[in-house]
Order: structure tokens, then C-alpha cells, then sequence
């Protein structure tokens, strides 16, 4: 009765509706079946992601030589310099808590502790595409992992864990269009919001136009911390610094270009901060335009 | 070939494509092995079968990533679709086909996922210059990777076509 073409269109359209009604969220298997395929590919993903990574990062480092031992002892002169600073850090650090402790401050700063209070785990795999920007990590809810934590390294924030299985999670990385980071400028302590765009670079938007005659609110060269004012994210994390500003007299608000303090291309492992949990959330799980940062 | 081998085959592009290819990536953009494994086979074996493997390819996309489901499906579909138009159009021996067929499908790829965007929360612009860099880039990646998929497909092909009757043309 129908042709061999035919039948086969309708199979297709049927599988498609299938996944519509997934993409809809009727069919509670969904997260169920992404999760046991995440788990049967993951052990495969991570050495072929690292194999990959070291072929990648052998033929760069052989161009690379030259400007790799200037960067050597430079870094071996700043060094010198950190190790007396670090102490006296250690020293501040130690009458900050005494202080907090005092005044029965209930939140840990973690960007002073981010090691003590975060969960290493590797990266095994990117999104496949080019305009959504996330990564998957070896580390999930066995390890105390959950959606919504913090992601972060020591150069700087990486992102969101947006959905954590049992034996790796996603991360939203903050180049992500979807992301939203609440960013403050160091300098001028304004603030506004920090977004990715599909090729991966940062913009600030909504920032406070400045005053005729003031200081500019936000100019090449600032940097950008997290301001923890959504409580999304611990403040102080270093988002990234400004390279470009675009401002015109008929806009409301000012936008910056913001570079990421990490490098994603080249990061490797990441810090899952389970040391904070925010107050918002410490409650119902938040929804996913909560974490889009839509409420 | 069997489904199953056609399953494995585009298993393995995706598998490769979140775990291998962003070492290959120029930036934050890599080349789309799925796509053009989905152009080189819907070129040479009818878009019947490139229609398949778009959904199949699409489906396991969405599967390894956090982004809702049909966000890779659809945009696959659009690319099986422009392989269907393209196909005919020019003889098949041509050697510009392939080239010219990853060039519009990944043009449609891209617009695809960009009007896909805010539905997933993501602020996009329309910006001709944003628009056009990323699918120039993009590609520029496809054009080059493309004799690296098409040529052991094309292998393949050729060892799996069954003979054909004059009228099946």
C-alpha cells in the first residue's frame, strides 16, 4: 500500500516526534538515557580528548621555544616576588577569620581558599558544536557534585555546572550565549552583566553610562570580578579584563569586550567549587531560568 | 552497508567530534566532522540515505550535549535538505560538488542554530559582520577537512553499492 519511500518517511517523521516529545520533557526516560550513554562514553572520551590534546600541544610547544624560555625566567623573577608577598598574604588571611569569626560571618570567601573548597576534575569532552560552548568533566554526583555549583580555576571563573550525572557533570561554560555572570569592574565598582557570544568572546552590557567630567565607569585595561550580588557565584572570582568599550550618548547603558582570564582553549582541569552553596538555592532546585539568570 | 554499520560509523564521527576535534579547533571553532560525513553521504548515495544519517547524526549530538534535544536534529535536517537540492544539479563527477554542497550546507547549519539560540536562552545578534565571520570561518575549517572525510566514504561507497538496474538512475 505504501511505497518503500513513503514508509520511510514516515518512520523519520516518527523518530522526530520522538524527539520533539523528549525535547519537550513528557518522556521522563530523557535524562535517564543521557545519562547512562554520558557514562558508557565517558571512559572512551577522556584518552581520546587527552591524546588529542597532547599531539595538539606537542607540535605548538616545538614553534613555541624560544619565546617559552624568555616566559621561563620571567616567571622565575615574579616568582621571587610572590613568595614574600604570599606571606604576608597568609598573615591577612589569618586575621580576616579571626576577625569573621568574631563578627559571626556565615559564608566563606572562597576566592581566598579556592583549592580547600573545590573538587579537581578533568576535562573530557566538548560540546560538538561551535555556538553553544560547554565541556564535560570526570567528576559527578558520587563525588558531591551538583547542577548549579561554581566552576572556576585559579587564573579565573570558568562557568556553571548545569547538569550533574553520577560519574560526570556539564559545565556552562561563561563564553556560553545562555550564560550570565553578574561581573563588577574593579576599578569603578559598577556594575553589570557578563554574557558569551556563539564565538566565544565576553561582553559586559548594562553598565552605568558615565558622568561628563568624571572618571570613565569602564575603560580598556579594568578588571572584572564576579560581584555575588545574584548569588549565583562566590564574589571576587576574576571574570577578565576589558579590551574594548563600545559607548554611544543614545544608548542607555555601555557595553564592554571583556577577555576570559582563563583559557579555555587550553584548559584542562577545572575546579568544581562545593564549598559554597548559595543562600537562594540552598532550598527547592532552581529552575533553568534561574540559572540563566532570568530571575 | 547495513543500518548498524551506518550507526557505528556516525557513532564514532560524533564520538571524535567532542573528544578529538577541539584540539583541531582555529579559536573557539572546530571543524563539523558529522556535517560533512552527513554531506559526503547524501551526496553519494542519495538523500534518502543522507537524510537518515542527518537525523541519526543529529539525535546523538543532542544527546551528548546539555542543550535541549532537536537543538543539533533540526539544523542536520536543514543540511540533508540542501544536500537534496544540490544533488542532480551538477554532474557527480564534478569535483567542485562537494566543496560547493559543504559550503551552502554549512551556511544553513549555522543560520539554523543561531535562530535556534533564543530558545535556549541565548543572547544572539544579527549583526552582518558577527554573522558572516563565524560562518566564514566555519567554512573555511569544512572546506579544508572535507577531502579527509569524503575520499574514505567515497572508498567505501564503492565497495558497498550493490549494482545497479538501468531504471533505478
Amino acid at each position: 500500500m505504501f511505497r518503500r519511500h513513503d514508509r520511510q518517511v514516515l518512520l523519520m517523521a516518527l523518530v522526530v516526534l520522538g524527539a520533539t516529545g523528549l525535547a519537550a520533557g513528557r518522556v521522563p526516560m530523557a535524562s535517564t538515557m543521557t545519562d547512562h550513554v554520558g557514562r558508557l562514553l565517558a571512559p572512551v572520551q577522556r584518552p581520546l580528548s587527552a591524546t588529542a590534546r597532547g599531539l595538539a600541544d606537542l607540535v605548538r610547544d616545538a614553534r613555541e621555544m624560544e619565546r617559552l624560555r624568555a616566559r621561563v625566567e620571567e616567571l622565575e623573577r615574579s616568582n621571587a616576588e610572590l613568595v614574600t608577598q604570599h606571606a604576608k598574604f597568609v598573615d591577612l588571611i589569618r586575621e580576616n577569620r579571626n576577625l569573621r569569626g568574631e563578627m559571626a560571618f556565615a559564608r566563606e570567601r572562597v576566592d581566598l581558599d579556592l583549592m580547600g573548597a573545590s573538587l579537581i576534575g578533568r576535562r573530557v569532552a566538548d560540546e560538538p558544536g561551535n555556538l553553544r560552548h560547554t565541556i564535560k568533566l570526570d567528576v559527578g554526583e558520587r563525588d558531591g557534585v551538583l547542577a548549579w555549583m561554581p566552576v572556576a580555576t585559579h587564573l579565573g571563573l570558568v562557568g556553571q555546572v548545569v547538569h550533574a550525572a553520577p560519574y560526570w557533570c556539564d559545565v556552562l561554560l561563561i563564553t556560553d550565549p545562555a550564560s550570565r555572570v553578574e561581573g563588577r569592574v574593579a576599578r569603578s565598582r559598577h556594575t553589570g552583566v557578563v554574557t558569551g557570544t556563539p564565538h566565544g568572546q565576553l561582553v559586559m552590557r548594562y553598565i552605568e553610562q558615565g558622568r561628563d567630567g568624571s572618571d570613565p565607569v569602564v575603560q580598556a585595561g579594568d578588571l572584572i570580578y564576579t560581584s555575588g550580588l545574584s548569588q549565583r557565584f562566590p564574589p571576587m572570582i576574576l571574570i577578565g579584563q576589558v579590551t574594548e568599550v563600545r559607548q554611544s550618548d543614545e544608548q542607555a547603558h555601555q557595553e564592554a569586550v571583556v577577555r576570559p582570564a582563563v583559557g579555555f582553549g587550553s584548559l584542562e582541569v577545572a575546579l568544581v567549587v562545593r564549598g559554597w552553596i548559595p543562600p537562594a538555592l540552598a532550598g527547592e532546585p532552581p529552575t533553568l531560568d534561574q540559572a540563566a539568570g532570568n530571575e | 552497508m547495513t543500518p548498524y554499520a551506518g550507526l557505528l560509523i556516525i557513532g564514532l564521527t560524533v564520538l571524535v567530534q567532542s573528544s578529538v576535534m577541539p584540539a583541531a579547533s582555529l579559536g573557539a571553532t572546530k571543524p563539523l566532522l558529522p556535517l560533512l560525513v552527513v554531506v559526503s553521504w547524501g551526496l553519494l548515495r542519495g538523500p534518502m540515505a543522507g537524510a537518515w544519517w542527518a537525523l541519526a547524526a543529529g539525535l546523538m549530538m543532542d544527546v551528548l550535549s546539555p542543550s535541549p534535544m532537536l537543538f543539533y536534529t533540526l539544523p542536520m535536517l536543514a543540511v540533508a535538505g540542501i544536500v537534496a537540492l544540490g544533488r542532480g544539479r551538477l554532474f557527480p563527477s564534478n569535483l567542485l560538488m562537494p566543496w560547493l554542497v559543504v559550503c551552502a550546507a554549512t551556511a544553513a547549519f549555522v543560520l539554523a542554530q543561531r535562530a535556534l539560540l533564543p530558545l535556549v536562552g541565548g543572547l544572539v545578534t544579527w549583526r552582518p559582520e558577527a554573522v558572516a565571520r563565524e560562518v566564514l570561518l566555519e567554512l573555511a575549517l569544512n572546506a579544508l577537512w572535507l577531502p579527509v572525510v569524503y575520499v574514505p566514504l567515497r572508498s567505501l561507497e564503492r565497495r558497498v553499492r550493490r549494482p545497479r538496474i538501468e531504471w533505478e538512475n
